[in-house]
């Protein structure tokens, strides 16, 4: 056991850093996100606006610096750490994906250097049995399809994973409020593609530890800026940081949020075991509604306005919280892979 | 950063748990259902601490100098772990051999060190701690017991509330005020005393917890040699902020409650509602917690193992740690539906164990202030 | 103690149900900043029927009912999420009928009453939120008048209504609330400058800029420097109206019906957080009524309405909450119905009296636990 950063993970951090504080950070994500604004008023504006609702120079910066591959190249924990660094500077590019989810579609769910080689991305991820809005999807070059067949719980071999190539402008962007560029992908467009050889059962474990890892990052910096905000924001003749009931209350949020941050190392240097992937799963995203509500209810008014930053995190996570059947989901594949596996 | 245990570790715990389940009665379950302060617990403890001491295992984390085997901290939380899940057979001595034994080590004088370690190394000595009095719980350094110096004794006065085990200690570690008209840190001294001195005198305090859980010690008059004095006169409060250092993992409660909830899962099983998916996401949520609490403990032990000083960490895992115990406590309850009113039934028993989580060793709220202050940084008033 | 309504206030209720089938579109609740112009229009329609002035005195033009009507009145309101209380017909014109001159009394209750007229409160500021005694923005002794300079912000629908009940310091800043005066001004006047603030969700609320707006005697109402306990009493009057459980009767039974229709009644999961609902908005039904108890009879409610609050806000977050966690996707969407509901409930439990301010009161006046020593 140990718990602090290796030197080779001290780099990497460090490295990923400053490529993020080049790429990324909340006034980049505004920015983005205000591209969808005007595009939204400006609606026969030149085609493809869109594009640059996503981050594409973050993420080509990514790749270049090496750290799609990082999972290959050094281990699964080093890519958890840098998809943790990215959500917390407000990456708003499937980074997440392509570090933890991709990077491990071996042929054995044990070897992730055997691969299918490089798929190229942005890559977007998405349940079979659903109809709705995708992450990232309206700009990705490949759509990840995993079939759960109706159930995110069941254990054991349920198929396997298929592969879309997607043409530019077939999926079409859609509004929300909710910090990713999201596309709308009907059912009939999860059919079909190439069938990995990895099976959709451990797709979904790497799903979940990424969605952990991608929630950590954005509830600490959800964190930082409130705390930021109420060490100096005064009421009543005193600064409102300093009320015992506000600082328990994001005390409690602290603890969530380190707890999360260790449970998403455990599992990804473990390579996200089934019942360790959904508990860090499901513990991280629970913890992202209470950080959600915390952080919001105790900034008051100026927390929902877009003069503040808190936003371009808080919204986030529940755009995390929905995806791979939700908080509900995650419990119960615990006690699916706990409980009620074959070994019972 | 890697979070594999060594091969060593993982021997040790095998041994451990293979020990355990020759060595645990049949019974066993039966027995520990009131926790280990029970009377019942308290007398198997000195039997079982006995067995565990002749293998080496009751303190293992101790100097060779001092009869042990040099473990390191990492062992140290495997043992307490495989301890707590099993409810605690050593009883009260968990304290003993955690925190008590190393303070003498750190502080006694060769005399103290001769009575008291090869009593607690043994598994032959029972202790409890005298630290909360009426007026001076969360706010400890408010403590008013008095140990007035009387040539070569101190002559003890006051009262001591909510100790545990006092009913079948020996001793008690004791903080009193050694210096009169002493404010706050100053002037306190810690002693090391008979529970049998005269003048000593309990009182139980019922309560919904469990028999005999807590007590309430009156001291009138009761004379202790000077010899009891544990360190430096007066300067008892930097004895105790390094007891509480030897302290700052506690007691593994998410091993107890991953424990409990396993086998809430097989009484769900065998009740036929573990299919039950509000059953399945009620235990599932309350894994994550237990999986929340270990990991924030292993930061910890993580920072002890390296001797790097206490920090706020601790207050973190302690949070996280409690609010398992409540939280399993509170779904034995619902799992096991009426079934848990019956005195004494496993989920009765369970909730009564978790209820003062949160509450000993350090509310809740105040590991909340020292993480709001010491990590976040929040400003004072 | 009896937890039903007479026939004659029940008949009321069905009178408002009817005249609200021609709204049942409107969206006024949840979208007021969006849809002023159309909520005008249902308010001109209550006005002809004398409903905004439902509770007032005869002598102002009032159908002078007991409470329980506005409180019938409001609750149906909200669950046709029709419209919220007008600001005008409320705190406005209740002070202005306590507190006001004659001349004030025959300038502005007629076309508040009518429906015609509505005010923007303008209470907070940057650094006064929660502690509005705090507040700078300044109204000074000028010629005849008050010259006003200063800052206002979240300000809900500023940018639609046509005066702002502004609370200003007359007196010095170390008077806190004993320094505070209240005045009626024309947001087009010169001087006053409205700005959107942009929120995360596309919507918006206001400041507003002072820049030497100078106002006549006769726009101050009440006495200088005694706004303090002209608006605590205002407050007071709308207690039983400020948060209805139509409201929330109405979130959860559009929630359940989103979530049947989609076909996810079939995970227990969601049925069982569903039951927990019903049990909570059954709360806040209570929490209502005993508020409502209270003003009947003319005791202080300041308790009951903050419990009320705090319940209700809490309802709100949690049924929103509910549809956004089990709507997978399609809560994402702009204009989905959780998404509209989940936004609608994030400034709940800071408007209007922050929650922490709501415990603080419940502490100290309901459970009489001391403040600072």
């Amino acid at each position: 056991m140990d718990f602090d950063t290796s030197e080779e993970q001290q780099a990497v951090l460090d490295a990923v850093g400053v490529l993020l504080d080049r790429h990324a950070g909340p006034k980049r994500a505004i920015q983005l996100a205000r591209e969808l604004a005007n595009e939204d008023a400006n609606e026969d504006s030149n085609e493809g606006a869109h594009e640059d609702t996503y981050d594409h120079a973050l993420d080509r910066a990514l790749a270049e610096g090496g750290f799609n591959d990082i999972a290959r190249s050094m281990s699964s924990l080093e890519a958890a750490l840098v998809t943790e660094a990215v959500a917390k500077a407000g990456g708003r590019c499937a980074f997440a994906t392509a570090a933890l989810v991709a990077a491990n579609l071996g042929d054995d769910p044990n070897d992730p250097h055997d691969s299918h080689g490089p798929i190229e991305g942005p890559i977007a991820i998405a349940l079979r049995s659903e109809d709705g809005p995708v992450r990232f999807a309206a700009h990705a070059k490949h759509l990840l399809v995993i079939s759960n067949a109706g159930n995110a719980n069941s254990a054991g071999n349920n198929g396997n994973a298929h592969l879309i190539a997607l043409e530019p402008g077939v999926i079409e962007p859609v509004s929300s409020n909710f910090g990713y560029p999201m596309g709308l992908v009907p059912n009939a467009m999860r059919r079909g593609g190439r069938a990995l050889t990895q099976e959709n059962a451990r797709i979904i474990d790497w799903w979940r530890l990424a969605l952990a890892a991608e929630a950590t990052g954005t509830m600490q910096s959800a964190l930082d800026v409130t705390v930021e905000y109420l060490s100096r924001r005064r009421q009543f003749g005193r600064t409102i940081g300093s009320f015992q009931a506000v600082q328990h209350r994001l005390a409690e949020c602290f603890v969530q949020i380190e707890a999360a941050r260790w449970l998403t190392y455990e599992c990804a240097a473990q390579g996200a075991p089934r019942e360790g992937a959904a508990t860090v799963a499901a513990h991280a995203l629970a913890a992202a509604a209470r950080v959600f509500t915390e952080t919001h209810q105790l900034s008051g008014a100026i927390g929902f306005t877009h003069e503040h930053d808190l936003h371009v995190w808080s919204m986030r996570l529940h755009a995390l919280r929905t995806e791979l059947g939700g908080v509900a989901g995650h419990r119960r594949a615990i006690a699916h892979s706990r409980w009620m596996g074959p070994q019972r | 950063m890697q979070f594999e245990w060594t091969a060593d570790d993982k021997r040790f715990r095998e041994e451990l748990a293979r020990f355990l389940d020759e060595t645990l009665p049949a019974d066993w379950d039966e027995l520990s259902k009131e926790g280990p302060g029970s009377d019942a617990q308290a007398e198997f403890s000195k039997v079982f601490c006995r067995r565990l001491a002749e293998r080496g295992w009751l303190t293992p984390h101790w100097p060779s100098a001092y009869g042990g085997r040099d473990a390191t901290p990492w062992q140290h939380a495997v043992l307490s772990e495989e301890m707590w899940s099993r409810g605690e057979p050593r009883g009260p001595q968990y304290m003993n051999v955690n925190w008590i034994g190393p303070t003498i080590m750190e502080f006694g004088s060769d005399e103290q060190k001769a009575l008291h370690l090869p009593a607690i190394s043994e598994g032959r000595v029972l202790w409890c701690q005298g630290f909360s009095e009426p007026e001076a719980g969360s706010d400890l350094v408010a403590l008013r017991t008095a140990a007035e110096r009387d040539g070569d004794d101190y002559v003890i006065n006051g009262t001591k509330i909510w100790t545990s085990y006092a009913n079948h200690a020996d001793y008690c570690f004791l903080l009193a005020r050694t210096e009169p008209e002493s404010k706050r840190h100053k002037g306190i001294s810690v002693l090391l005393v008979p529970m049998n001195t005269p003048g000593i005198e309990l009182r139980e305090i019922p309560s919904v917890v469990g028999h005999r859980y807590f007590h309430e010690v009156f001291f009138t008059d009761a004379r202790v040699p000077a010899s009891c004095r544990l360190g430096p006169e007066n300067e008892g409060w930097a004895v105790v902020s390094h007891a509480l250092q030897y302290e700052r993992v506690g007691a593994p409660r998410y091993a107890r409650a991953a424990r409990t909830l396993d086998r809430l899962a097989d009484y769900a099983r065998e009740n036929g509602t573990l299919d039950d998916p509000t059953i399945q996401e009620k235990l599932g949520h309350a894994r994550t917690m237990c999986e929340a609490a270990r990991l924030l403990s292993y930061k910890v032990i993580d920072q002890r193992a390296k001797g790097l000083p206490p920090s706020a960490d601790t207050n973190v895992a302690r949070v996280a740690g409690t609010t398992v115990d409540r939280a399993v406590g509170e779904l034995a309850l619902e799992i096991c539906g009426e079934n848990a009113l019956a005195d004494g039934s496993f989920a009765d028993a369970n909730f009564r164990m978790s209820m003062t989580a949160g509450v000993a060793v350090g509310a809740t709220e105040i590991q909340l202030n020292l993480i709001a202050s010491r990590i976040l940084r929040l400003p004072k008033e | 103690m009896r937890f039903t309504f007479s026939e004659e206030e029940e008949t009321f209720r069905a009178e408002v149900r009817e005249f609200l089938e021609d709204y049942r579109d409107l969206e006024g609740f949840i979208l007021q900043g969006r849809k002023f112009a159309e909520i005008k229009k249902l308010f001109l329609a209550m006005g002809a029927r004398g409903w905004l002035a439902i509770g007032w005195p005869k002598q102002f033009g009032g159908l002078e009912k007991p409470p329980s009507y506005e409180y019938i009145l409001w609750d149906e309101m909200a669950y046709a999420r029709a419209a919220r209380n007008p600001l005008s017909a409320g705190i406005v014109a209740k002070s202005i009928i306590r507190y006001g001159s004659a001349a004030q009394k025959s300038e502005w209750l007629d076309p508040i009453r009518s429906g015609d007229l509505h005010f923007s409160l303008g209470y907070s500021e940057p650094e006064a939120g929660s502690d509005l005694a705090a507040l700078r923005c300044r109204a000074d002794a000028h010629g005849d008048g008050y010259r006003i300079n200063g800052q206002k912000c979240w300000q809900s629908y500023a940018h639609d209504m046509d005066y702002l009940w502004l609370l200003a310091r007359t007196g010095t800043q170390e008077s806190r609330g004993r320094g505070l005066s209240l005045f009626i001004v024309d947001l087009k006047a010169r001087g006053v400058t409205v700005n959107p603030l942009p929120l995360m969700d596309g919507d918006q609320l206001n400041e507003i800029f002072f820049d030497d707006v100078d106002v006549g005697q006769d726009q101050r109402v009440g006495a200088e420097n005694g706004a303090w306990s002209i608006m605590g009493e205002a407050l007071a009057d709308e207690r039983h109206i400020q948060f209805p459980p139509g409201r929330i009767r109405r979130d959860l039974e559009e929630v359940t019906a989103w979530l049947r229709e989609r076909g996810l009644l079939d995970d227990p999961v969601l049925v069982h957080r569903l039951a927990d609902l019903v049990v909570e908005s059954l709360e806040v039904e209570m929490h209502g009524l005993r508020v409502l108890d209270c003003m009947q009879k003319k005791r202080p409610a300041i308790v009951e309405a903050a419990t009320n609050k705090i319940a209700h806000t809490n309802a709100c977050a949690a049924i929103a909450q509910t549809a956004m966690e089990f709507g997978a996707g399609e809560a994402m969407i702009e204009g989905s119905r959780p998404d509209v509901l989940w936004r609608a409930s994030l400034w709940e439990p800071i408007g209007g009296g922050t929650s922490e301010v709501m415990r603080s009161l419940v502490a100290r006046r309901g459970l009489g636990l001391a403040g600072k020593t």
